[in-house]
């Protein structure tokens, strides 16, 4: 964790803009709050367990309500290497502007980390969902490594999934309106701590994030939603 | 070969057999009853939540004390047999007091979501606008054993590129 905020604290030379590395620790019994805050990030410790989504909205909210212009969501684990920092806030100068820019490691180059099978079939079969239900090219619609702009923070701020919420946040993107861009990017195996994906757990992750990814199209169709966009 | 017609002999056996019968019924309900009774005395549950159970209940011992009610009910409605009669309005009752605490329980989640959300970003505010230490370098385990189960740190960082300044924040270098 500690290499980590650095590593990001560093891009804010590089890169040219401010960064503000914030941890949100969601109930770690180790040291991960202290060696965060030592090394220079802001930390939201939650009184009690949330779980990813949970933890991740937090963050997003920090972001909305300071007025950040924008918010980069990376695991604490070591896979999102800092240095491609640059690649996704490069794709904010596009036009049309992205709201949700998504970092893949599954783009031309194939780079650094890949994945097992098991997690690649899996991936394939919510590719496979998430384009014929939701609308939505994702090559790796489990990537944690994004950027969130203003719209994407205003509507993640009210709204967003608890559990397994990648997949699930890119169609309620897509109901809301959002422009999502992709960029490959070169991801690293997690150097500490376990997937929250479980094998074991695979059968209700991929019902769970199929269902929630229809309703997500249903809500759409249906009537404007959400309210205030 | 199977039974003839054994749902029109117990449709047409008199009220006191078929007393004898159910008293069983009466007897695991009002232990239901007695239970969720406890329960409300020691504040474990509370009587707006369970008032809807506590009515199905009381239903439940009406039936199984009167079947003759249910069966001359079940038999108006176009049911053969009097438990099938019985069977379908407990689940349908079932059903709808399930659906109603689903219902409660998402909504309690989405609150205490937001509620541990909001607690966890005050607590990051008012310890950067104090100024005071908070972790100390002493381990960080003040959770509970049965909520660190899943432990997800999460690191956020957002990039400022100053389109808006954040409103009462403490300066960047009052960190401690």
């Amino acid at each position: 964790m500690g290499p980590l905020v650095a590593d990001l604290r560093a891009q804010s030379d590089v890169l040219g803009v401010e960064i503000v590395p914030v941890v949100i620790d969601d109930g770690s019994t180790d040291r991960t709050a202290a060696v965060a805050e030592e090394a220079g990030a802001r930390v939201v410790q939650l009184p009690k367990n949330l779980g990813i989504g949970g933890a991740v909205q937090t963050g997003l909210r920090l972001a909305w309500r300071e007025g950040f212009s924008c918010a980069v969501q990376v695991d604490g684990d070591g896979q999102h290497p800092p240095e491609e920092l640059g690649k996704l806030l490069a794709a904010l100068r596009e036009t049309p502007t992205p709201d949700l820019i998504v970092g893949t490691r599954y783009g031309e180059s194939r780079q650094g980390f890949q994945s097992t099978l098991l997690r690649r079939l899996g991936s394939g079969w919510l590719r496979w969902v998430l384009r014929r239900v939701a609308g939505v090219r994702s090559t790796d619609p489990t990537s944690g490594y994004r950027l969130y702009g203003p719209r994407a923070l205003a509507l993640f701020e009210r709204t967003y999934p608890y559990d397994y919420p990648e997949p699930e946040s890119l169609a309620m993107g897509r109901a809301a309106g959002l422009t999502i861009r992709e960029i490959p990017v070169v991801m690293r195996a997690r150097t500490a701590g376990a997937s929250s994906i479980r094998s074991w757990r695979t059968a209700y992750y991929m019902l769970k994030v199929s269902l929630a990814v229809t309703l997500c199209y249903l809500r759409s169709a249906g009537r404007p939603w959400p309210k205030k966009m | 070969m199977l039974p003839p017609q054994r749902g029109a002999a117990v449709a047409e056996e008199d009220v006191s057999m078929e007393f004898e019968r159910y008293w069983i019924f009466a007897a695991c309900c009002a232990v239901v009853v007695g239970f969720l009774v406890r329960l409300l005395l020691r504040e474990r549950v509370s009587l707006q939540h369970s008032l809807a159970f506590l009515l199905f209940m009381l239903g439940v011992v009406i039936t199984a004390v009167f079947p003759s009610v249910t069966s001359r009910l079940g038999r108006l409605m176009g049911f053969t047999l009097p438990s099938n009669f019985f069977f379908a309005i407990l689940i349908g009752v079932l059903v709808l007091l399930h659906l109603g605490t689903v219902i409660a329980l998402s909504r309690l989640e989405a609150r205490t979501i937001a509620l541990t959300q909001e607690l966890g970003l005050m607590q990051e505010q008012l310890a950067r606008i104090s100024g005071m230490p908070r972790f100390q370098g002493s381990p960080v385990g003040d959770v509970a054993p049965t909520e660190s189960a899943t432990v997800t740190p999460t690191t956020q960082s957002a990039g400022n590129s100053g389109a808006q300044a954040a409103p009462t924040m403490a300066a960047p270098g009052t960190r401690a």
